[in-house]
């Protein structure tokens, strides 16, 4: 490949080749090349070890947005792109027969940080366990959703409990979508009713192996 | 005067029937790649609402161009949604001055001391992201948050590749730096500290 041929090096190796290494644009033969030199560089190697972390840590950063839903205004220009389709014109999806018929239902919190973040504001023991509780329901939810997602239809509703009927779930997929790369994504919809508390989310979830989802975008999420 | 006609009817509908495949087609690349749009309009413009209605944007206008960006959807967005942000820093910078030069300055937000890398948060690493050149910022928000290829973002950003490369080592140079402003020393541990992180 073409690289621009700066005269800067870190340690002995020019910077582009060296970034180049990073982000696997080098072929085996100078990749190999790189690693041996890095072997004793110890100043490249410090900066591809401190390059890896920084853009971890940016990745984890900006990565936060995935859990927070999507502004209305934004849902309202994805549903107008969608509208175009003509077949379904005049219909918004969440009014579609499926949904409207379906009761009222449950939740989700899409796992990893959310429930973990409200830990932290809890203050005594007794809360805390019951959170504990919560978070290892919406876990359970989590993998009722992954297998709904794996076997439903869309358009289908699904209800799903726990064991002690405390927590109730509604999981719909509403269409299967596909991406450039051929991986598969599903719209979802699911209603959480713990404790008295409905939840209600519309999200995008994309297949990453049998049975695991990931939940990549958030369409809308309110109580 | 009826062969017009029926050449313009026919027109019509192959417009029609054409505009509903696309609409289609282009309604699920949209929401497949928002996830991807998300992240780099967030990183872009440093706020979850700033982003949403920056894509808001790019989607209402990609409403009536939709025929002509057949096949161009990907780098037409990022382009779009770069274009857009520019265009509004512009308009900010009119009332208060750009800062865009990282180099050879400190974080506010930690009192002139990253040198402590382990208490750095996410919210300091985007923040320093923030404090990038546009240029290097969207490149490196692609390559190095996003993973594309060198390629890949010389197509969606209508780049050469040499400038691609070079505007990704800038950005890692000045994000180093401000992170380890001593380069004499090994800083091992940064790695382990996500949890101390905040949005």
């Amino acid at each position: 490949m073409a690289l621009d041929q700066s005269e800067r090096r870190i340690g002995g190796i020019e910077a582009s080749l060296l970034n180049a290494y990073i982000d696997g644009e080098l072929g085996p033969e100078q990749a190999s090349e790189i690693e041996r030199q890095l072997e004793t560089d110890s100043a490249a190697s410090r900066y591809v070890r401190q390059v890896h972390r920084v853009e971890g840590l940016a990745k984890a950063s900006i990565g936060q947005v995935d859990y927070m839903a999507i502004s209305r205004g934004l849902g309202d220009s994805l549903e107008a792109l969608r509208l175009h389709q003509g077949s379904q014109a005049g219909q918004r999806w969440w009014q579609s027969p499926y949904l409207a018929s379906a009761a009222s239902v449950v939740l989700l919190l899409v796992g990893y940080s959310t429930g973990f973040l409200s830990a932290e504001y809890r203050i005594n023991q007794q809360m805390a366990v019951l959170e504990a509780a919560r978070s290892q329901s919406l876990e359970e939810v989590r993998v009722a959703l992954n297998r709904v997602l794996e076997y439903s239809p869309s358009g289908e509703q699904i209800s799903w409990q726990d064991e002690t009927g405390r927590v109730v779930a509604e999981l719909s997929p509403i269409r299967t979508l596909k991406s450039r790369d051929q991986r598969f994504c599903r719209e979802f919809r699911e209603v959480v009713l713990i404790d008295g508390t409905r939840e209600e989310r519309r999200g995008l979830s994309c297949r990453q192996g049998k049975e695991d989802w990931r939940t990549q975008l958030i369409l809308t999420d309110g109580t | 005067m009826q062969q017009f006609w029926v050449v313009k009817r026919l027109t019509n509908y192959e417009s029609r029937v054409r505009s509903v495949f696309l609409s289609d087609h282009v309604y699920q690349q949209v929401v497949v790649l928002m996830p991807k749009l998300r992240r780099f309009a967030y990183g872009l413009s440093g706020s979850v609402e700033n982003a949403d209605d920056l894509i808001q944007e790019a989607c209402t206008r990609l409403l009536s161009c939709m025929s002509e960006v057949e096949g161009y959807l990907e780098r037409w967005l990022y382009r779009t949604i770069r274009n857009l942000h520019i265009d509004q820093v512009r308009r900010m910078a009119v009332k208060s001055r750009c800062h865009d030069d990282l180099a050879g300055r400190q974080p506010a937000s930690t009192d002139g001391n990253l040198q402590v890398e382990s208490l750095i948060t996410l919210r300091q690493v985007r923040d320093l992201i923030g404090e990038l050149p546009e240029d290097q910022r969207v490149t490196l928000l692609l390559v190095g948050v996003e993973g594309y290829s060198y390629r890949e973002a010389s197509e969606l950003l209508g780049l050469p590749i040499g400038t691609v490369t070079s505007r990704v080592a800038r950005a890692r140079q000045k994000l180093t730096d401000a992170i380890y402003p001593n380069h004499d020393r090994e800083t091992e541990d940064l790695g382990e500290h996500h949890g101390s992180g905040s949005i």
